[in-house]
């Protein structure tokens, strides 16, 4: 069977690396004085809960799958999907948050996230994964770019009329991403409306494709690599060295998989609210209208665990802000997914609802105005929750607030 | 109806599993030597009621098993030994039931591990004093009760965890449901102490590696948390074995935790991995010779902590080289110990050893502090006298720690560290077996048995015929049919 799992076979020495401590199981962390009462796989709580969803026991399956001891099968396949890739378990492993621990299984094991991924795409290779909504979507996207079942000729439907933007050089190069391009397009029409306030200039291009972060999830590398060159050359014809997104999840891609992808990846990618945060600071946009309401904010797997970003978003809320900012119990490195993350969405709908659900319930508890967040996948989960909850708490992209407040 | 199906039955579908790609994750514990058995169903139960009724079925069909709790057994203890194995993961049983301030006491669902429930604790100023085991972050209130866990934290000042047990629901072999301690009595609304209504047959069930029944409540002593604190670091270079034990001898002689507030005490022999566990003490520890210990004493008042504090360190200085800190930088790991979880992450270090390529095979054994000295020499000379056949194995053998408990006695951290090459296991782990039975021939006894140390004691008859035999018929009493947690013990 080892053939068949070749990257598992790679990393052979990192899925050792997990002594099954089991901190990922459910484990505290932060510190005496300030616990973080919950662990925050969203699998502890959601779905059976059985080992085999958690971090600890998807390293056993992997060595069981290497040892021979169990088959790929779908049923394994639709335990290994059912993960958002969070990365939540890479921050609980063996307690990396304190600076003085030395050694530590995270060090060897290196990236959760990557193992994940990597086993998902080796189901692929055996042909027992991904979920058949994701089959469905790959075929979509081979075909018309977009994992939305929408059409590729549309994808600039999202633009207002006389909006203003450019189609080569500028500032940057506005990176539009499916999700506000399809669903959720008042994101990208706040960020080119901010932009056009701060006299930024973006350059927008008709034949941006899906970043492949869809694909790259949910083990198709195949695709991802076409998508990923394909947006590659488009990057190199804008005449323009940085890329801006608004959406986490192409953030991520772009930021942390091209570089693995394209040979030479030369492109500074920044999130819109990174970009946001430095105008604010240097000057460029003033603040003319603090906004009322106590807000909250969610931190996105993708731009926080996975990139690194926590602050940027708080200064921008410190900046707009005219009423408190109260943090939800589990925020930054330990902060709980929306739920939609991994393919979760598209293939294991009612888990992405109830996990978001759980969020919802979490930022009502900060007596929060606002829920705030800086990625539409995420906010699309979140709305959704908020609507079946029926919760009075009104989820924002922080864009919007953004726009609110010059 | 089969056996799978009249399970369902009980927790829905959901929660039960006889998938093998979801049952081999219940397969390992912290050690990946002992056999890795995939059990053939696998269980969620949320309730005693749930526990009890699968026992029952259990029954019907003659099917081994076994509870688990957070899974961190050093010893196989959570570990299936056969593959006809029900697993009863007791993880979904994890709420805390009752706390109640003014009777001192938590009463949890047994599931619940020691981080989260004593998390809720700090909320409210207390804690359960002992922290159960050095995995508690993960590891199960269950779990910690079935070993006499001590070692997380706090088990100079307040034992082990099962010292403060006052209560506690188990289901036994047969599907009964009994309560031990004072909620034995049918007249006692809430539970409060352990002993009073004849014998102390709560004792059978704690420390029975999970033999004796499931443990599904339990009520557990809790304390209001001192809020200040102090901890101190100090290097033996000459004779550190016997230095550090006469410097736990004079501190015991005035007042060691009643009256000097002491939380824990630890001696460790370097190069230990508990220095470079931390950071920044890889520089300050990593080439000193001898020994380190630290302690950390607690007090509810800052004067007394001052007071205190300046008689352990007197006591401390005439035994010592001199003082490691007062920063972490300069050596002092006592902070990190007690403010910042340490003492439930020192021990991770030694759980994954060196890394991918080496595991832990853990050897723990209580022995009365004034013979400690005595054991760390023996066993040294025991790595001495094995070292070629350690090395036939590619492992290696040493002490790494000496946690202090509340009265007489401390308990040895040993054993060995392997490579993960499968021809080499099973050599290994007669290695590890030699060295249980060579501690346990030495007087020493078990602070944890699991799977392999309870064999041992009976493989190298520690007990007499007459005692094995009244275990032997005291299991079969609450277990007749041999069915929790079989081969432990060679039940």
């Amino acid at each position: 069977m080892t053939g068949k799992l070749k990257r598992m076979s790679e990393y052979e020495e990192r899925l050792l690396s997990c002594v099954s401590i089991g901190d990922c199981t459910n484990a505290i962390k932060g510190f005496y004085s300030d616990p973080i009462l919950e662990a925050t796989c969203p699998m502890i709580e959601h779905g059976p809960g059985f080992e085999a969803f958690l971090a600890r026991g998807k390293f056993t399956i992997a060595r069981g799958l290497l040892d021979g001891k169990i088959e790929p099968s779908e049923g394994l396949a639709e335990v290994i999907y059912q993960c958002t890739l969070c990365g939540a378990c890479r921050e609980v492993c063996n307690n990396p948050e304190n600076p003085f621990m030395k050694i530590n299984a995270k060090e060897n094991i290196i990236d959760h996230i990557e193992i994940w991924e990597a086993l998902r795409a080796d189901l692929v290779d055996a042909g027992v994964a991904p979920m058949s909504r994701h089959k469905e979507i790959f075929q979509h996207v081979k075909k018309e770019h977009n994992p939305y079942f929408e059409k590729h000729s549309e994808r600039l439907n999202w633009l207002p009329k006389n909006s203003k933007y450019i189609s080569k050089g500028g500032d940057a190069l506005f990176f539009v991403g499916c999700t506000s391009v399809y669903r959720l397009n008042y994101v990208s029409s706040t960020f080119l409306d901010i932009a056009n306030k701060s006299k930024i200039n973006l350059t927008i291009s008709p034949d941006e494709w899906c970043c492949g972060s869809i694909n790259l999830r949910t083990g198709d590398l195949k695709i991802a690599k076409q998508l990923a060159q394909h947006n590659y050359e488009l990057f190199k014809n804008s005449g323009v060295d940085k890329i801006v997104t608004t959406c986490a999840g192409c953030y991520r891609t772009l930021k942390m998989d091209y570089p693995k992808l394209i040979d030479n990846w030369e492109f500074e990618v920044v999130h819109s609210i990174e970009m946001i945060d430095e105008l604010i600071k240097k000057g460029k946009i003033k603040i003319s209208n603090k906004i009322d309401g106590a807000m909250t904010y969610h931190d996105p797997c993708h731009l926080g665990r996975h990139c690194g970003i926590y602050n940027a978003p708080r200064n921008v809320i410190d900046a707009i802000r005219a009423d408190d900012f109260v943090e939800m119990r589990r925020n930054k490195k330990y902060a709980f997914c929306c739920g939609a993350g991994g393919g979760v969405k598209s293939g294991f709908p009612d888990l992405a609802l109830e996990i978001a659900i759980d969020r919802i319930e979490e930022a009502e508890d900060t007596g929060a105005k606002y829920l705030t967040t800086t990625c539409p996948f995420c906010l699309n989960n979140l709305k959704d929750a908020a609507k079946a909850k029926k919760s009075s708490i009104k989820v924002v992209d922080l864009l919007e607030l953004v726009n609110m407040a010059i | 109806m089969g056996l799978y199906d009249e399970l369902v039955k009980i927790v829905g579908n959901k929660y039960c599993s006889d998938k093998d790609y979801i049952n081999i994750s219940y397969s390992r514990g912290l050690d990946p030597v002992l056999p890795e058995i995939i059990p053939q169903i696998v269980i969620r139960p949320e309730s005693t009621e749930q526990v009890s009724e699968i026992v029952k079925i259990a029954n019907k069909y003659k099917a081994p098993i076994l509870p688990r709790g957070g899974g961190c057994g050093l010893m196989g203890g959570s570990k299936p030994i056969s593959e006809e194995t029900i697993l009863v993961d007791m993880k979904r049983m994890n709420k805390i039931l009752d706390i109640d301030e003014d009777n001192h006491c938590v009463t949890v669902q047994c599931g619940i591990n020691w981080s989260q429930l004593n998390a809720r604790l700090f909320d409210k100023g207390y804690y359960t004093g002992n922290m159960g085991p050095g995995s508690g972050l993960a590891a199960a209130v269950g779990g910690g009760l079935s070993h006499h866990s001590g070692g997380g934290g706090g088990c100079a000042k307040y034992g082990e965890c099962t010292e403060n047990c006052v209560d506690l629901e188990i289901v036994l072999g047969t599907g009964e449901v009994l309560t031990f301690g004072s909620g034995a009595s049918q007249y006692v609304k809430k539970p409060f102490i352990r002993l009073g209504l004849g014998p102390d047959l709560m004792g059978i069930f704690l420390g029975d590696n999970g033999t004796m029944g499931i443990k599904t409540t339990a009520t557990l002593k809790i304390y209001p948390k001192p809020p200040y604190y102090r901890g101190k670091t100090y290097l033996l270079e000459k004779d550190p074995y016997e230095n550090s034990c006469n410097m736990v001898q004079e501190m015991m002689k005035m007042g060691w935790a009643n009256h000097l507030g002491i939380y824990d005490y630890f001696f460790t022999p370097p190069p230990s991995i508990m220095g470079i566990t931390v950071e920044n003490l890889i520089e300050t520890w990593g080439d000193i010779s001898g020994g380190v210990v630290f302690y950390v004493t607690e007090a509810y008042d800052e004067k007394i902590l001052e007071r205190n504090s300046e008689i352990l360190e007197n006591i401390a200085k005439k035994y010592s080289t001199r003082e490691l800190g007062p920063s972490k930088e300069e050596g002092n790991i006592t902070d990190w110990f007690y403010g910042e979880q340490g003492h439930w992450q020192i021990y991770h270090a030694l759980f994954s050893v060196m890394g991918p390529d080496y595991f832990a095979c853990t050897t723990e054994m209580k022995v009365p502090i004034v013979k400690f000295p005595e054991m760390l020499h023996k066993l040294d000379d025991w790595l001495i006298k094995n070292e070629e056949a350690l090395y036939e194995v590619d492992a290696e053998a040493g002490v790494s720690h000496v946690v202090m408990l509340d009265h007489n006695s401390c308990y040895i951290g040993s054993g060995l560290s392997a490579t993960h090459d499968e021809e080499l296991k099973e050599g290994v782990i007669e290695l590890w077996r030699k060295q249980f039975e060579f501690m346990l021939k030495e007087g020493m006894v078990l602070y944890m048995c699991g799977q392999i140390g309870s064999q041992v004691i009976i493989d190298s008859r520690v007990y007499s015929e007459e005692y094995y035999n009244f275990f032997k018929q005291v299991k079969k009493l609450c277990d007749p049919n041999n069915l929790i947690s079989p081969g432990k013990f060679r039940f």
